[in-house]
């Protein structure tokens, strides 16, 4: 009896956390196409509530005057990206001091490859003549400003430091990568 | 009866339970990324991971064109000295964070002009006087994490940026301040 009270209690009492923090108030998040910022993060909350889902979904992340971080896990239509599918990424330089898009996958790690081409930045990516900038997502990495995407289910994280003062107080409106989806194997 | 002290029984240990992970939830977080990072050097020791790759990667979406140097840090046995040289032009910062995982202050290459910071991290409620050419910076739990950035904005000058980068360093400062 007193066993079965506690395990029911600590159940009640996890859940109803849970419940509260991404369910009745969950992580507003700013949405930009296929990219979703989180305004939270690198912040310090101000409830209790706030400050949990901070640890939990952005632990060690710098605030947004320093570094802005758009995730995306899924495509245009929803469906989560997939290493099934090649994708690329199209748009111009997003208006920050450095900039970087990375592949991770659902374990949050970066994903091995042979190539080794985890990202695509400032530093490394080549831009068209229309000043766009193409970058290519395929198992290998191979394909123009290539990143890896393995094998099964991953994730996008664009990084930009030191963001242009207008992106920054208006990261809703930011002009971001665009996603094309290409073609799918079996 | 039974059932009415049986069902007080539950809200009480659900209410409690809710409570306390919600009040030690973010440093429960935080003690296990401070486990995480102190597993190789210790607390109140600067280290500078390798550039991360899918073998070296420990921390979750780590930047593969960021040098990570990570100094968890407990303020129970005095402040600590931190002191940095900033590569370059390139983007640098050093963050904290206390133990509620709050980033309570940056410090990058911008702010950083002289080319090298000198931070005495205390416990907020005990600031001093601080020591000639130092920046006091209150802590506001005894424990948490200073990570420092260095981005790698060339490779052809990655071997130049680690090496400035690896004389970062932190250690612990004896009472009345050195």
């Amino acid at each position: 009896m007193g066993l079965a009270a506690l395990v029911v209690g600590v159940a009640l009492g996890a859940g109803s956390l849970w419940y509260m923090l991404f369910r009745a108030a969950p992580t507003p998040y700013v949405s930009v196409g296929i990219w979703r910022m989180n305004p939270l993060a690198g912040s310090t909350g101000n409830d209790p509530y706030s400050r949990l889902r901070i640890a939990i979904t952005s632990i060690l992340a710098l605030n947004k005057s320093e570094t802005i971080y758009f995730e995306a896990l899924a495509d245009n239509d929803g469906a989560p990206l997939t290493a099934a599918c090649d994708y690329t990424l199209i748009g111009q330089p997003p208006a920050a001091r450095w900039w970087s898009v990375t592949a991770y996958g659902p374990d949050d790690m970066l994903i091995a490859s042979d190539s080794g081409r985890y990202s695509a930045s400032a530093a490394s990516a080549t831009t068209l003549a229309t000043g766009e900038v193409e970058i290519a997502l395929t198992p290998d990495g191979s394909g123009p400003n290539g990143i890896a995407t393995g094998s099964g289910r991953f994730e996008l994280l664009l990084r930009l430091y030191q963001p242009a003062p207008d992106l920054a107080a208006a990261p809703e409106s930011a002009p971001l990568f665009r996603l094309v989806k290409g073609a799918c194997r079996a | 009866m039974k059932i009415v002290k049986w069902l007080l029984a539950v809200l009480v240990i659900a209410a409690v339970t809710h409570a306390a992970l919600l009040y030690f939830g973010p440093s429960l977080v935080m003690n296990r990324a401070m486990a995480v990072v102190a597993a190789g050097s210790g607390i109140n020791t600067m280290s500078h991971a390798p550039r991360p790759t899918a073998d070296t990667d420990r921390i979750v979406r780590s930047s593969p064109d960021l040098l990570y140097s990570i100094c968890p840090y407990d303020l129970g046995d005095g402040p600590l000295r931190i002191n940095a040289e900033v590569p370059p032009g390139t983007y640098w910062s050093m963050s904290f964070y206390d133990m509620n995982t709050n980033n309570y202050r940056v410090i990058n290459d911008g702010q950083a002009s002289a080319g090298a910071v000198l931070i005495v991290l205390m416990k907020a409620g005990t600031l001093g006087p601080a020591p000639a050419g130092a920046e006091l910076v209150a802590s506001p739990t005894p424990r948490g994490i200073v990570l420092i950035r260095t981005l790698i904005n060339d490779e052809r000058s990655l071997q130049a940026i680690d090496t400035v980068r690896r004389r970062a360093a932190c250690t612990t400062l004896q009472m009345p301040l050195e």
